[in-house]
C-alpha cells in the first residue's frame, strides 16, 4: 500500500528538500536494518548497507526513478546490496571465520545496533536457510511483500517463491524448536 | 508446533533492530550530508508543446467518487444545528474542509466494467487545490498515468508511465471554464458539500479507524442520483474534526454493483505548481 506521507515525501525529495530526506531516513531506517539484519546476520554489514543505500540515495535526488511504492523501493536497494555482500567472498569469509556478534544485549550503550537476544537467535537460524530462502523469509514477513512482488523481485515464478517460503519456514521453525 | 501465523508473528516481531542513539545520529548526519538537491524543473507553460493529441479528460467526466465525497460532505452539513450530542463539532468540519487550500486523497473502487481493472491493487491519488489537479492512478503498486491540471496556467500533462509517453499542451478558455465548472460542482471535496443538502442521513456510533477515533454518518438517500441503490457512509475525526474515510456501495442501472473507498485523506496541504506538476523522466517520449 503506498502512503501519502510517503508520496509527499517522495515528490518533495526529488524537488531537493532536505527535510523530506531526513524524514525518510527516520522513518525508515530501523526497518530497513531490521531487513539488512535478517539477510546478513552481521550488525557491521547491515549498517554499511544501510548507511551505502541512503548515501546513494540522497546523492541522487533528481536521477531516481521511484514510480512505486518508497519503502519497497528503499527496501530493494538495501536487498540488491545485501544480496552483492552475501555473494562476495569476503562476506562468506567473514561470517565463517571471524563473525562475533557486536551486540547480544540491549543493556550495552555503546553498540551500533541494538536488538534482543531473541533477534540474535533468530537471525543465527536464519543465516542457516539458503540465502534465497532467507530473502523470501524476510520480504515477507518483515517487509511484507507479496509473494508476486518477492517473485519479479527474484526473477523466478511464483511457486517458487511459495517453495522457498514454505521449504524455510519449516527448516527455521525446526532450528528455533530445537533450541527451546 | 507452533501454528503457521504465531510463528510468522513470533518471527516479525523478534527480527527488529535499530540503530542506537549515536548511529542513529551519526547516520543521520552522514546521509543528510551526502544530498545533493535536484534541480528545479522548466515550469510546465514553458514546456507546453504545440501538438494536440487526444486528451483524456476524466475532470470532464462526472465521477461518481465525486459525488460520494459529496454525499457525506452534504451529510455534515446537515448535521449542523440539528441538536446532535455528537462529539465532532460539525459546523467546524464544514469550515475547516472548505477552508483547506489543498487535499490529497486515496481512492479505490470495485465493480468496474474495465476489464483492466484488477481491484484490490489499482487505486488513484488525487491531488487537489483551487488551480491544480493531479491524479496518480496506481496499479499493482506501480504508477501508470499521471493526469495533471493547472487552470492557472491553463497547463495540461498527461503521463503514459507503463508506455514511457507523455503529452504536455495548453488548455484553451472553454476547457478552464469546464475544469472549474466541474470543480466547483462535483469533483471538488471542499465545495462539493454544499450542492446535495436534500439527502437524509443518520448518525453512526463511534468506532476506530486506523486508530484514530472517528464519528460517522450514513445515507441510503439516491435522490436525484443515477443509482437503484445508494449507501454511504463519512467518517470524521473527533480529534481534528476532518474526514478520514469515506465509503460507499451503489447498485447502478444496469445492475452492476459498485463500491467506493475514499481514504488516507491529507487536509491543509500545500498544493503549489512547483510541488505538485509531474516531472517527465529523460527517457519519456513525447506523443
Amino acid at each position: 500500500m503506498i502512503e501519502i506521507e510517503d508520496e509527499l515525501l517522495k515528490w518533495r525529495f526529488k524537488r531537493g528538500s532536505r527535510e523530506a530526506l531526513a524524514r525518510i531516513y527516520e522513518k525508515y531506517v530501523h526497518l530497513l536494518l531490521s531487513v539488512a539484519m535478517g539477510l546478513l546476520n552481521d550488525p557491521h554489514e547491515a549498517e554499511d548497507v544501510v548507511q551505502d543505500m541512503f548515501v546513494s540515495f540522497a546523492k541522487n535526488a533528481a536521477g531516481l526513478g521511484i514510480r512505486g511504492n518508497l519503502r519497497a523501493f528503499l527496501a530493494t536497494c538495501v536487498i540488491n546490496r545485501a544480496r552483492d555482500r552475501a555473494r562476495s567472498e569476503l562476506s562468506r569469509k567473514r561470517h565463517a571465520d571471524t563473525y562475533t556478534p557486536a551486540s547480544s544485549d540491549v543493556s550495552e550503550p555503546d553498540q551500533s545496533l541494538v536488538y534482543s537476544e531473541r533477534c540474535e537467535r533468530l537471525n543465527r537460524a536464519l543465516a542457516e536457510l539458503p540465502y534465497e530462502q532467507r530473502e523470501v523469509i524476510v520480504l515477507k514477513i518483515k517487509q511484507e511483500m507479496t509473494l508476486k512482488e518477492i517473485a519479479r523481485l527474484q526473477g523466478v515464478t511464483i511457486s517458487t517463491v511459495h517453495g522457498r517460503y514454505r521449504y524455510g519456514m519449516e527448516k527455521l521453525r525446526a532450528l528455533l524448536d530445537s533450541e527451546i | 508446533m507452533r501454528g503457521n501465523q504465531n510463528f510468522e508473528d513470533i518471527v516479525r516481531k523478534d527480527l527488529n533492530v535499530r540503530a542506537s542513539d549515536g548511529t542513529f545520529d551519526r547516520m543521520r548526519d552522514i546521509v543528510l550530508g551526502a544530498h545533493e538537491p535536484a534541480q528545479t524543473n522548466t515550469s510546465a507553460t514553458a514546456l507546453m508543446m504545440k501538438r494536440r493529441t487526444l486528451m483524456r479528460s476524466p475532470v470532464t467526466k462526472l465521477g461518481i467518487a465525486a459525488a460520494i465525497i459529496a454525499v457525506v460532505g452534504l451529510g455534515i452539513v446537515e448535521f449542523i444545528g440539528t441538536g446532535s450530542t455528537s462529539a465532532v463539532a460539525w459546523a467546524e468540519v464544514a469550515k475547516n474542509v472548505e477552508a483547506s487550500p489543498g487535499v490529497i486523497w486515496r481512492l479505490r473502487t470495485t465493480g468496474s466494467r474495465d476489464p483492466n481493472d484488477d481491484w484490490p491493487n489499482s487505486y488513484k491519488i488525487t491531488w487537489r487545490s483551487p488551480a491544480i489537479t493531479r491524479t496518480d492512478r496506481y496499479r499493482g503498486g506501480q504508477i501508470y498515468r499521471t493526469l495533471y491540471y493547472n487552470v492557472d496556467a491553463k497547463t495540461t500533462i498527461w503521463v503514459a508511465h507503463d508506455a514511457k509517453k507523455y503529452n504536455k499542451e495548453a488548455m484553451s478558455d472553454a476547457q478552464v471554464q469546464q475544469v472549474r465548472a466541474d470543480k466547483d460542482r462535483w469533483t471538488n471535496p471542499q465545495s462539493a458539500i454544499n450542492h446535495l443538502l436534500a439527502l437524509k442521513h443518520h448518525a453512526l456510533d463511534q468506532k476506530m479507524i486506523d486508530g484514530v477515533l472517528c464519528e460517522g454518518i450514513e445515507t441510503t438517500d439516491a435522490t436525484g442520483l443515477p443509482f437503484k441503490s445508494f449507501t454511504a457512509r463519512g467518517w470524521v475525526s473527533v480529534e481534528t474534526g476532518y474526514p478520514v474515510l469515506v465509503e460507499a456501495e451503489v447498485i447502478d442501472d444496469g445492475n452492476v454493483r459498485h463500491t467506493y473507498t475514499l481514504d488516507q485523506f491529507r487536509w491543509n496541504v500545500d498544493l503549489s505548481a512547483e510541488n505538485v506538476e509531474p516531472e517527465i523522466p529523460a527517457d519519456y517520449e513525447p506523443l
